[in-house]
């Protein structure tokens, strides 16, 4: 029997979505002409838009398919101005999965619909979100999630419902949950779910097209709940309430359902007539409606009537009519061999009997065999699942590694780019510290040569005293030469013309000569005209030959001096020269003086050497003379160094070193 | 001595040349054609082989008489050039003769000094007044042909390259650069006119110079 209820469960789950049968008054086409008139004359368009739905959904119960889409059509051309509306036209439209066959995608989309749809507070939505959630909880069912099934009821169906305050729906999530617990034969509590199934049915008011058929199924069913707690009084009260309405609808299919409970009810009373009786009346309307699971239902129950009256050959022929017409499952088909083999057995029929359950045997091994191969592809599917589970989860890795990756390389893009901005900065100091030491550099090198440009003034400034002083000493001596020489001698001659006019004119002659030979040598120490004219070589030979006395030879060597010596450094090497002469003849008392010059490139190396006396070159007092300090200004103007090599009593040695320009 | 010769003067000065077309007309045997006042007047002058004496100034302006004699000597060689200074030098003098001039002049020279000089001149002597003589008379050491002395440093020197010290070393240890080594080595060689330092060392060493 648990089989029948499961079947019967699963009619009753799928009542309003697509259905292979759902139970009628056969008076349908009434009310949907009705709301057809509504979308047609209301200018609401809210109302026309739901309405619209709900007449698809009619139509889909129906089978047809075509009106069901066209009006889908026109309730989504409608709903877009409502939000309400557009959410739960998600649902409607997710019907077409189901049509499709895609019943995950379906759930999925209700489940979107139903989150989408919570959100607002009115009768209508709490409507929708029970009827959202019965009908997932079926589909939850149809996959043998019975647990998750129940939730949705019990926890979303069943308080949207109570806050819909739709008697119909609530009423209809407590038969579920009745229907539930006939299922695992909690006959005791499924009867007070029953129980408050009818008190809200009755409640109902409106005007929904399955109200009748709905409250007469659940009398029926809550009757056969009843029947089987053998509270037979209570079960035919409702069943009597079904039959009043159903009276009125002979050939109702429900008609099949109601002469079956009412049928169990007598044969529990064991009134075995009364109870063939309503069987037949349930088979004959059944087949009226060919409604072929109420047909066999009714016919097994009537083969048990028989059995129970030991009339094991009605048994016999009717068990024998329904395994030859039944359309049966595999399952009913074993058992039903089994029965029919029972009753050969009873009638005597050996042969028969054995052919029966030889045929049970062979039928219960295919069943086994067939359940084991289902058990294998369901072993397949679930490993398949678990396969790609794995997979998923692999890929899940992946997906997490390479996220992880990615943070990886985000987070080594941002270490790199922190770190080479840092160096960036580094950098920048660097260059600006390198800026900052370049600018001091440049300011020590601007200072440093600021200082030297400084001491060369200052050296320059004391050259251009002692050329001054020079100059002035030279001038003094001029002065006194041509005063105390030329000066005189003309005097001498002109006091001489005055006194005897021309009567010694030797005489003058003589004293004329004399005056032209000083104004000569006068000249010369002013500026050696060979030097200017003749070149330094010659000019030195000069003056060394004109120095020379009897006491003192003076020895002059040359090497390689070029005529390409500019004339102020051959002015500066003449007087050097001159000068060491001079000094040399003044002060060492000497016999010989060696004078030795040369030149190599832009080197002009100078040696004067005496036999003289000599001097201690450390005091430099007797060198402190303004001759010694022109010969050294001289020698720093031309970049020369200068070495004395001498002591007290030995040969004086001088060597210059100069740098021609 | 019956021909007359043209003579030129060279000089500078139109004071001096005054003074010596005054001076020398006195003299019979010379005639005073033409007077420049430079080197480049001198070389432009179109009669240049017609002289016969040129009286040259040895301080001009624009050049020098010693350069002028040895010009005017190798393109007219017959010409008698006569150098003519108020100054003395030794070494000008020289330079002179060595250039082929004939002769040289004091400006300071008297009246008989000039016809002696241009008489012994045209004669074919050297001819000088009377002061040059007095110079070229005194001797000079240098002129003579002697063992060339050598400097002090220049001994240090040869010392250290008898030690076989290199020319760097010799600079390193007399404090000295170098070039400066380099150019006392060089002076040496030409001194003694050797050609190597072996051959320095072989001199110096057979003369005693050490």
């Amino acid at each position: 029997m648990k089989k029948l209820y499961w079947i019967l469960l699963f009619f009753l789950f799928t009542k309003s979505i697509y259905s292979q049968r759902f139970n009628s008054l056969n008076d349908k086409s009434q009310f949907i002409d009705s709301i057809t008139t509504i979308i047609k004359t209301t200018k609401n368009d809210s109302l026309k838009c739901i309405y619209s739905y709900k007449i698809g959904g009619l139509y889909l119960r129906n089978k047809d398919t075509s009106n069901f889409y066209a009006y889908l059509k026109l309730g989504n051309s409608l709903s877009n101005k409502y939000p309400y509306l557009k959410d739960l036209s998600g649902y409607f439209n997710a019907l077409d999965f189901y049509i499709k066959g895609d019943v995950e995608r379906y759930a999925k989309e209700i489940t979107i619909t139903l989150n989408k749809i919570k959100k607002y507070k009115h009768i209508s939505s709490y409507e929708m979100q029970a009827i959202l959630a019965q009908n997932l909880s079926l589909v939850r069912q149809m996959q043998d999630n019975e647990k998750e099934s129940m939730r949705l009821i019990v926890e979303v169906a069943i308080p949207a419902a109570i806050q819909s305050k739709n008697s119909e729906i609530l009423s209809d999530q407590y038969k579920l949950v009745a229907i539930a617990l006939m299922n695992i034969l909690d006959r005791e509590k499924a009867n007070s779910y029953f129980r408050k199934a009818i008190v809200e049915i009755e409640k109902a008011n409106t005007s929904s097209p399955i109200l009748l058929e709905t409250k007469i199924e659940l009398y029926i069913v809550a009757a056969e709940n009843l029947i089987y707690l053998k509270n037979y009084s209570e079960g035919r009260d409702l069943l009597n309430k079904a039959f009043l309405i159903l009276k009125n609808y002979p050939t109702s299919n429900l008609n099949g359902l109601y002469y079956y409970s009412d049928g169990l009810y007598y044969q529990k009373l064991k009134k075995y007539q009364l109870a063939l009786k309503s069987y037949k009346k349930g088979i004959e309307v059944s087949q009226y409606n060919n409604d072929l699971y109420s047909i066999n239902r009714c016919k097994f129950v009537r083969y048990q009537t028989y059995f129970e009256q030991k009339k094991y050959a009605e048994a016999n022929a009717i068990l024998l009519e329904l395994i030859k017409n039944g359309k049966l499952l595999a399952q009913e088909k074993k058992d039903y061999y089994k029965e029919a083999s029972t009753t050969y057995y009873k009638l005597g029929d050996y042969k028969n009997a054995f052919k029966y359950i030889e045929k049970y045997t062979v039928m219960n091994d295919s069943i086994i065999q067939s359940q084991s191969k289902n058990q294998v592809l369901l072993l397949e599917a679930k490993f398949n699942k678990v396969e790609n589970e794995k997979k998923i989860e692999e890929l899940e890795n992946q997906k997490r590694n390479a996220i992880l990756a990615a943070e990886n390389t985000k987070l080594y893009i941002i270490l790199i780019s922190l770190l080479s901005f840092v160096l960036l900065l580094s950098v920048y100091f660097l260059w600006r510290n390198a800026g900052t030491q370049k600018q001091l550099t440049i300011e020590k090198e601007i200072n440093y040569n600021q200082s030297i440009s400084f001491l060369k003034n200052q050296k320059e400034n004391e050259v251009m005293q002692a050329m001054i002083n020079g100059e002035e000493l030279e001038r003094k001596r001029i002065a006194r030469d041509l005063h105390d020489g030329i000066g005189s001698r003309l005097s001498a001659l002109k006091m001489k013309l005055s006194q005897s006019a021309f009567d010694n004119f030797e005489d003058i002659y003589q004293m004329l000569t004399n005056a032209i030979i000083e104004l000569r040598q006068v000249s010369y120490n002013l500026l050696p005209e060979t030097l200017l004219k003749l070149g330094l070589e010659l000019a030195l030979k000069d003056l060394c030959h004109s120095l020379e006395t009897n006491k003192v030879s003076i020895n002059f060597i040359s090497n390689e001096i070029q005529k390409t010596i500019s004339e102020s450094n051959q002015i500066t090497i003449f007087r050097i020269i001159q000068e060491l002469i001079n000094n040399a003849l003044k002060h060492s008392n000497c016999t010989e003086i060696l004078v030795d010059c040369s030149q190599n490139e832009n080197l002009f190396l100078i040696t004067v050497e005496d036999n003289g006396v000599g001097f201690n070159p450390n005091s430099m007092d007797e060198f402190s003379g303004l001759g010694f300090k022109n010969i050294k200004n001289r020698i720093a103007l031309m970049n020369g160094k200068l070495s004395i090599n001498s002591s007290k009593n030995s040969e004086t040695s001088i060597n210059i070193e100069l740098i021609l320009n | 001595m019956d021909r007359i010769y043209n003579l030129a003067i060279v000089d500078d000065h139109p004071i001096v040349i005054e003074g010596l077309k005054i001076l020398l007309s006195n003299i019979e045997t010379i005639k005073i054609v033409e007077c420049f006042s430079s080197g480049k007047n001198l070389f432009e002058y179109y009669d240049l082989d017609k002289l016969d004496i040129l009286l040259l100034d040895i301080f001009l302006p624009d050049s020098n008489g010693i350069d002028i004699c040895l010009k005017i000597k190798k393109q007219y060689p017959k010409i008698i050039i006569l150098a003519m200074s108020s100054q003395s030098e030794r070494s000008i003098i020289f330079q002179m003769i060595k250039n082929g001039a004939n002769g040289y002049l004091l400006k300071s020279a008297s009246l008989d000094e000039f016809r002696n000089c241009i008489n012994n001149a045209i004669r074919g002597q050297l001819a000088f007044s009377n002061e040059v003589l007095g110079i070229i008379d005194q001797p000079n050491l240098s002129d003579l042909k002697t063992i060339p002395r050598l400097t002090l440093r220049e001994r240090e020197i040869l010392q250290l390259i008898k030690k076989g010290k290199s020319t760097q070393e010799i600079a390193d240890t007399l404090f000295l650069s170098f070039l400066t080594i380099q150019t006392h080595r060089r002076n040496m060689l030409i001194k003694f006119q050797v050609k190597n330092i072996i051959e320095l060392m072989n001199f110096v060493s057979e003369n005693g110079l050490l």
